[in-house]
C-alpha cells in the first residue's frame, strides 16, 4: 500500500498536546473481532525491541485506533480488531520511525478477517545513523556557521534521482555539525561557508584606489567543498553508514581569492540591475543552494558588482518571471559560461483537449541517470513555460499538479509528434509542445504464492514498451494479505509483475525486468477508464536471485 | 529523512518566545545607556570626510583579557574613509600601514571570543592616534560554554530533549534568572551552550514525553486512558524547581558542565472544560487576532505556590477544551482569555478580560477537570497627576503619555527579564492588564522633563513590595505623580584627560536614588576623554550615589545584598529642585 507521512506521530506531544490522542477504542461497531500481534525487532541483530510505540491506523484515513508499546521482550498486540485494513507504525528512540515494512512510500497494511494471519507479525526496525561533521578552516579552528548539506544516496536503484538534498544546517561555534536520525546508507557531504574574517569591499568613487580590493589579503571565499576535501563534485567521496553508526568527519575550507563579478558583464549592458534583482546560488550536486542571502544584488552596498564571490558552478537568477542560467566561475575575476545553452520554451495540451489543470508544474531532467542530475522546475502561466540555460543532452519531462503528476504522451517538436517523454537538446533554442493525459485508470489485485501474501513484494505495472514511457511505471507492496492497488494508470498495455525483494533491483531497466515478465500477468487499460480494474487471476509472486539464494542458506 | 524533518519542526514555541521577549527586553533597557556613545561616534563620522587624511603606522597587539595570552587570528579593523582589516599574527601582533591620525574606532573580534570592552562579539575601542602613539595593547574575552550530558533512567540515549539555559540578571536593579538559549540535545544527549558571557547560569530541561498521543482524532473519554512515559522538568542538578537549583559560575573561557540525570515517570492526559462568563459553555471568537496568532485562550501549568512551571497546556480548538499532559503533583491551571477573543461570552460586562483559575491534582490516572468558570476582569488603573508646580500641564488631561510603565514577575523572580507586561495608556490614566496570581513589580521610565514621586496603592510602597492582585476583589488604584522640578547632573571621570593618545577606556555611570522609586535608575557610558563628562537629566530631587563600572556591569540597586557582593562604592550628590550640579567621580583602578 501506499504509505502516507508519519512526521506528525513521531512530534511533539508537548505542542500538539492530545489533539489527537489514541487509546484502547471502544466502538460500537458489531461483528467478529480479531487481533493483531507482533514482535518489533533490531532490523540487523534481529534482537527484540523493548519500550517501543506500536501505532494501528486505519489504512484509508491514517486515523489512531490504538497505540501501545512494546514490552521487554519486544511483544505487542491488540485484541478486539474489526475486521479491515490498517497500517501499522513502529516509533523508538534510536531508531528510525517507520511503517511496516516500509520501502520509500510504500509499506505492508494488516489485512484483519477471517483467514488471515495477523499475530505473527515480525516488524523490523532500522538503528539510526548520525553524521557528525567538523568544519576547520586553514588555521585549523573551527567554524562557526557554515551550511553543511547532507545528500542521500537513493536507498532504491530503480529511483529517477540519485542524490536527493536530505538535511541542510550550520554548524556551532566548534564548528561541529550533528546530523541525526539517519536511515543507514550511501550519503554525500558538501560544505559552504564564507570566511568570518573575509572583507570584500573594493574602494568605490574615484582615484587610483578605485576598483581595487581595500585589504586584498583579506578579500578571499570558500568555495563549495565536498568531503573528502574536494573543491570538485566528481571527486567528492561518500560516507557510508551502516545501522545505528556514528560516523565522524572532518572538512577542512581552504580560503581563495574571491571573485567579483561585474554586473553589467553578467547582465549585459543598459539593462536596469535594480529590475533583475540577479541571484546567484552555487549548484551542489546539480541542485542550486538556497544559501541565505549572500549573493543577493543589493544597490546599496554592492555597487556594480557582486563581491566575495568563490570560483565554482552557480544559478544565476534574475528578471520577472525569475530566468535562470548556470554559470562556470573559474579563478580569475571574468565569468565564464558553462557549455553553450539553449532555451525550450514548453506550450502545453492536454490528450483529449480539454483545458489545462491550475497551477501546473513542468519538470524537466536529464535523462543521463547519473549522479548530477538537476530537476528545474517551471511553472506554467497561461499555456507555456520556458526553461534557460538547458545544457545539450537528452531531457525528460514531468508535467504535475500539487495533487499528482500526469503522463507524458508525445512530445511535438517541429510539427512532428513523437510517442516519448524525452527530448534531445543541441545549442539551438527549442520550441516544444507536450501532450500529456490525466491517467485515471486503476489497476486492483492480489499477488499470491501458495495462496497467501508473501511479506516485502514489489508489486511493478510495466509498460509495453518501457524505453518511450518510462513514467508510465507504477508501484505498490503487496498488503499482508496480497492485495494490492496501482493507481493513476494511463491507458495501454501492461505486464504486472510481483516480486520478493524486488526493491533491491532496478525497476526502470528492462533487461533486469525481463526474466520476470514472462510470469507476469497482461492487463490492457482502455482510454476513459477511471473505475478500477480487477486482474482475474492473482499475480504469482517471484523471487529475486539474491531472496533465492538467502531462502537456499537458511 | 521523515524523522529528521518530524524533529525540525518540534520548535519549541514557549523557549522562543521568552527569549525574543528577553531581547527586546534588553534593548530597551541598554537604549538609553549606549545613546551617549552613539552620539559621539556620529559626531566624528560628520567630521571625517572634510580634511585629507593624514597617516601613522601603527602597531598593536591582542590579548586575551583574563589570562594575557596572545590571541592569533584575531579580525582587527580600523575605521576611516575606508574600513582596513589585519588579522593578527601568531603572536596576536598586527600592523596598519596607514591608519588615520587623529581620533578614530577599532574593533577586534574572533569567533569564540567576546568583548572585552562590553556586551557583544567584538571589543570597540576609541583611539586617538599621531605619530608619538605606541604599541596598542587591545583585547578579547574568550567565552564560556556550558555543556552536559541528559542522562535517562532508561539508558536510552537523552536525543533532541529541550535543554534551556537560564542566566541570572540584573532588570531595573533586582536580581532575576531568565532563559537566556534553549538547544536541543544531540543524539547521545549532549547538550552545548556556547559563546557565553561570564556569569551565572543553570539548565532545565523540558518535559519530554517518550511516546506521544500521535495523531487521529478521539473523544476526550478515549484520550483520558492514554498512559503516556515521559521525563519530567528538571533543574541542574536533578532537582524539581528553580529554587532548589544550583547557579553555576562560569568565569571568563570557562567550559563548565552540567550533567543531568531525568527519571521517567508516568505522564497523564489532564483536560478542562470551560464555562464562559455568561454561564454557558465558552467557545472564544476564533476570528479574533489572538486565535489567528494560534493562541485564543492563554494557558498557563502554575506549580502549587502559584510559580511558573515549564509544563505547557493548550487550549483544543477541536473539543473546546484545555488539555496537559503532566505527571503526578499538584498544580494551578492559569487561564486568561482578552475581552474580544471572549466575545458574547462577555454578555454586558465591560471587563478587560476574562481569567480562570483551578488548582488540580495529578495521582495515577488521567483526569477530567472542570469546569473552569471563566470571570470577567478589570484592569487596574495607574493614575497619573502632575504636582502643583508642574509647568504648563503640557499634557493636560493626557498626563499618562509621559509615562512607560510595564510590570515583570515577583516571586521566584524566573523569567522576570522576559515576560514583561506593557500598559495601556488612557488620558491620565495608564491600566495595567496582567494575570491576577503572580505578585508584580511596577517599572517606570517618564519623559526627559518628568520625574517621579513615590507611588502607592493601597497604602503599599510598590518600590517596597510589589503589586498583589485580588483576582476576586476590588483592587485599590495606584497613584503617581509627575513632577517638573526635577535636576541633572554632569558626571565626569577623574581620569579624564584632552590629550591622552592610545586606547581611550569607558565606564558606565550609575545615578542611584537614596529614597524610594519605581524609575529606573539613570545610566550611561562616559570615557576618558569625554572631558566635558556625561550629563544625565530628569533625576527627582533628593539624595543619590553615584557609581561608575566597568560597561559590562548591570549593578543590582535595589538589592543591598547583591551590591555588597559586587563591593561597589558609590559617591553621595544630594539635589535640589531644578538643581544642575557636576560630580568628579573618582575612577577605581581597573581589576
Amino acid at each position: 500500500m501506499i504509505k502516507t507521512t508519519l512526521i506528525a506521530i513521531a512530534c511533539c506531544a508537548q505542542l500538539s498536546g492530545l489533539t489527537a490522542a489514541c487509546g484502547q477504542g471502544a466502538e460500537s461497531v458489531s461483528g467478529p473481532r480479531y487481533r493483531i500481534a507482533g514482535v518489533v525487532v533490531d532490523s540487523t541483530t534481529g534482537v527484540p525491541v523493548s519500550r517501543a510505540t506500536v501505532v494501528l491506523l486505519g489504512s484509508a484515513d491514517r486515523r489512531v485506533h490504538v497505540s501501545t508499546q512494546t514490552n521487554p521482550d519486544g511483544a505487542f498486540g491488540f485484541s478486539h480488531i474489526p475486521a479491515g485494513k490498517y497500517s501499522l507504525v513502529a516509533i523508538r528512540l534510536g531508531y528510525i520511525a517507520s511503517n511496516f515494512n516500509q520501502h520509500g512510500e510504500y509499506s505492508t497494511a494488516i489485512v484483519t478477517g477471517e483467514g488471515q494471519d495477523t499475530e505473527h507479525i515480525r516488524f523490523p526496525l532500522e538503528a539510526s545513523s548520525a553524521i557528525v561533521v567538523n568544519v576547520q578552516d586553514d588555521f585549523g579552528e573551527p567554524v562557526t556557521g557554515a551550511q553543511v548539506h547532507i545528500f542521500r544516496k537513493s536507498e532504491f536503484k530503480g529511483y529517477d534521482v540519485e542524490l536527493f538534498p536530505l538535511l541542510s544546517g550550520v554548524t556551532e561555534d566548534s564548528g561541529k555539525r550533528t546530523s541525526y536520525n539517519l536511515q543507514p546508507g550511501e550519503y554525500y557531504v558538501a560544505v559552504s561557508a564564507h570566511p568570518w574574517y573575509a572583507m570584500n569591499d573594493r574602494a568605490g568613487g574615484e582615484g587610483a584606489e578605485a576598483g581595487r580590493a581595500v585589504n586584498p589579503a583579506l578579500d578571499l571565499a570558500y568555495p563549495t567543498t565536498y568531503y573528502d576535501n574536494a573543491t570538485n563534485e566528481a571527486d567528492a567521496a561518500p560516507v557510508v553508514l551502516a545501522p545505528g553508526h556514528r560516523e565522524q568527519i572532518t572538512v577542512t575550507l581552504h580560503a581563495v581569492p574571491a571573485l567579483h563579478l561585474s554586473l553589467s558583464a553578467l547582465l549585459g549592458q543598459g539593462t536596469s540591475q535594480q529590475e533583475l534583482a540577479p541571484e546567484l546560488h552555487p549548484i551542489v550536486f546539480g541542485r542550486p543552494l538556497d544559501l541565505p542571502d549572500r549573493w543577493q544584488f543589493d544597490p546599496d552596498s554592492s555597487g556594480e558588482e557582486i563581491n566575495g564571490v568563490a570560483p565554482g558552478d552557480y544559478q544565476l537568477l534574475q528578471g520577472e518571471p525569475r530566468r535562470s542560467s548556470e554559470l562556470h566561475l573559474a579563478g580569475s575575476a571574468g565569468a565564464a559560461n558553462g557549455p553553450a545553452a539553449a532555451s525550450v520554451e514548453v506550450k502545453l495540451r492536454t490528450a483529449n483537449g480539454s483545458p489545462l489543470p491550475k497551477e501546473l508544474t513542468v519538470a524537466m531532467m536529464s535523462a543521463d541517470r547519473s549522479r548530477k542530475r538537476p530537476v528545474v522546475s517551471e511553472e506554467v502561466k497561461g499555456e507555456t513555460c520556458t526553461f534557460v540555460g538547458v545544457k545539450p543532452g537528452t531531457v525528460q519531462f514531468h508535467v504535475m499538479t500539487k495533487e499528482g503528476s500526469f503522463t507524458v504522451e508525445g512530445i511535438t517538436v517541429s510539427g512532428k509528434l513523437q510517442a516519448e517523454d524525452r527530448l534531445v537538446v543541441k545549442d539551438q533554442p527549442l520550441s516544444i509542445e507536450i501532450t500529456f493525459g490525466e491517467a485515471t485508470g486503476k489497476i486492483e489485485g492480489f499477488a499470491l504464492r501458495d495462496g497467501k501474501g508473501v511479506a516485502n513484494t514489489l508489486v511493478e505495472l510495466v509498460p509495453r514498451d518501457l524505453q518511450a514511457h518510462g513514467d508510465q511505471i507504477r508501484l505498490d507492496q503487496a498488503d499482508s494479505d496480497g492485495s494490492f492497488l496501482l493507481p493513476r494508470v494511463a491507458p495501454g498495455d501492461y505486464t504486472v509483475v510481483a516480486i520478493e525483494g524486488g526493491w533491491d533491483l532496478d525497476w526502470r531497466d528492462w533487461r533486469v525486468l525481463r526474466p520476470f515478465l514472462a510470469a507476469g500477468e497482461q492487463i490492457t487499460v482502455p482510454a476513459n477508464q477511471s473505475a478500477a480494474v480487477s486482474l482475474p487471476e492473482p499475480v504469482h509472486v517471484q523471487q529475486t536471485a539474491a531472496v533465492r539464494r538467502g531462502a537456499q542458506a537458511h | 529523512m521523515m524523522a529528521g524533518l518530524a524533529k525540525a519542526s518540534c520548535v519549541n514555541n514557549k523557549a522562543l518566545r521568552r527569549i525574543l521577549l528577553g531581547v527586546v527586553m534588553t534593548m530597551l533597557l541598554s537604549a538609553a545607556g549606549t545613546c551617549s556613545a552613539q552620539a559621539t561616534q556620529a559626531e566624528r563620522e560628520l567630521d571625517a570626510p572634510h580634511q585629507p587624511e593624514i597617516t601613522v603606522r601603527l602597531t598593536g597587539v591582542v590579548r586575551e583579557a583574563a589570562t594575557s595570552q596572545p590571541v592569533p587570528h584575531a579580525l582587527v579593523t580600523l575605521e576611516g574613509a575606508s574600513l582596513q582589516g589585519a588579522l593578527t599574527d601568531a603572536r596576536g601582533r598586527f600592523e596598519f600601514e596607514g591608519a588615520p591620525a587623529g581620533t578614530t574606532v577599532m574593533h577586534v573580534r574572533k569567533p569564540g571570543y567576546r568583548s572585552a570592552t562590553g556586551e557583544g562579539d567584538e571589543s570597540d575601542y576609541d583611539v586617538r592616534l599621531d605619530e608619538h602613539t605606541g604599541d596598542l595593547k587591545l583585547e578579547l574575552r574568550k567565552a564560556g560554554s556550558l555543556e552536559g550530558l541528559v542522562q535517562l533512567s532508561t539508558e536510552d540515549p537523552a536525543a533532541n530533549f529541550v535543554v534551556e539555559l537560564l542566566r541570572r540578571t540584573v532588570v531595573d536593579g533586582r536580581v532575576s534568572w531568565s532563559t537566556a538559549q534553549a538547544k536541543r540535545t544531540d543524539d547521545q544527549g549532549f547538550y552545548h551552550f556556547e559563546h557565553l558571557e561570564p556569569g551565572e547560569y543553570t539548565t532545565v530541561t523540558q518535559a519530554h514525553l517518550e511516546n506521544s498521543p500521535g495523531m487521529g482524532r478521539l473523544d476526550a473519554a478515549q484520550a483520558l486512558r492514554v498512559k503516556l512515559n515521559g521525563y519530567p522538568v528538571t533543574y541542574f542538578p536533578n532537582v524539581q524547581s528553580l529554587a532548589a537549583a544550583q547557579s553555576i559560575r562560569i568565569s571568563p573561557g570557562e567550559r563548565a558542565r552540567a550533567d543531568l540525570s531525568l527519571t521517567m515517570e508516568p505522564f497523564y492526559p489532564t483536560r478542562f472544560n470551560l464555562i464562559g462568563p455568561d454561564g454557558k459553555d465558552f467557545h472564544p471568537d476564533m476570528t479574533s487576532d489572538a486565535a489567528k496568532n494560534g493562541a485564543p485562550v492563554a494557558v498557563e501549568i502554575l506549580d502549587s505556590k502559584y510559580q511558573h512551571t515549564l509544563y505547557a497546556g493548550f487550549y483544543e480548538t477541536g473539543d473546546g477544551m484545555v488539555a496537559a499532559n503532566l505527571p503526578d503533583g499538584d498544580y494551578v491551571l492559569e487561564l486568561f482569555v482578552g475581552a474580544k477573543t471572549a466575545g458574547a461570552a462577555m454578555g454586558d460586562s465591560k471587563a478587560d478580560y476574562v481569567f480562570g483559575l483551578m488548582p488540580f491534582s495529578v495521582a495515577g490516572s488521567g483526569r477530567m477537570n472542570g469546569p473552569v468558570t471563566l470571570q470577567p476582569q478589570m484592569s487596574r488603573p495607574l493614575s497619573v497627576h502632575f504636582t502643583q508646580d508642574a509647568e504648563g500641564h503640557a499634557g493636560g488631561g493626557n498626563a499618562a503619555a509621559n509615562v512607560n510603565a510595564w510590570l515583570t514577575p515577583a516571586g521566584s523572580g524566573y523569567e522576570a527579564a522576559a515576560s514583561r507586561i506593557n500598559a495601556v495608556h488612557r488620558g491620565d490614566v495608564i491600566e495595567l492588564m496582567y494575570s491576577p496570581l503572580q505578585p508584580k513589580w511596577l517599572h517606570l521610565q517618564t519623559r526627559e522633563r518628568f520625574c517621579a514621586g513615590v507611588v502607592r496603592a493601597g497604602g503599599v510602597n510598590l518600590a517596597r513590595e510589589p503589586l498583589v492582585n485580588d483576582p476576586f476583589g476590588t483592587n485599590p488604584p495606584a497613584d503617581l505623580e509627575l513632577r517638573t522640578d526635577c535636576a541633572t547632573l554632569r558626571v565626569v571621570l577623574s581620569t579624564a584627560d584632552k590629550s591622552a593618545t592610545g586606547v581611550v577606556e569607558s565606564y558606565r555611570v550609575y545615578v542611584v536614588p537614596d529614597f524610594d522609586t519605581l524609575v529606573e535608575a539613570r545610566s550611561a557610558i562616559v570615557t576618558t576623554v569625554d572631558v566635558e563628562g556625561v550629563e544625565l537629566s530628569g533625576l527627582t530631587p533628593g539624595s543619590y550615589h553615584v557609581y561608575a563600572v566597568a560597561p559590562t556591569v548591570e549593578l543590582p540597586y535595589r538589592d543591598a545584598a547583591a551590591m555588597e557582593q559586587l563591593g561597589v562604592t558609590g559617591q553621595e550628590v544630594v539635589l535640589g529642585p531644578k538643581a544642575s550640579s557636576s560630580l568628579v567621580i573618582q575612577i577605581p583602578v581597573r581589576p
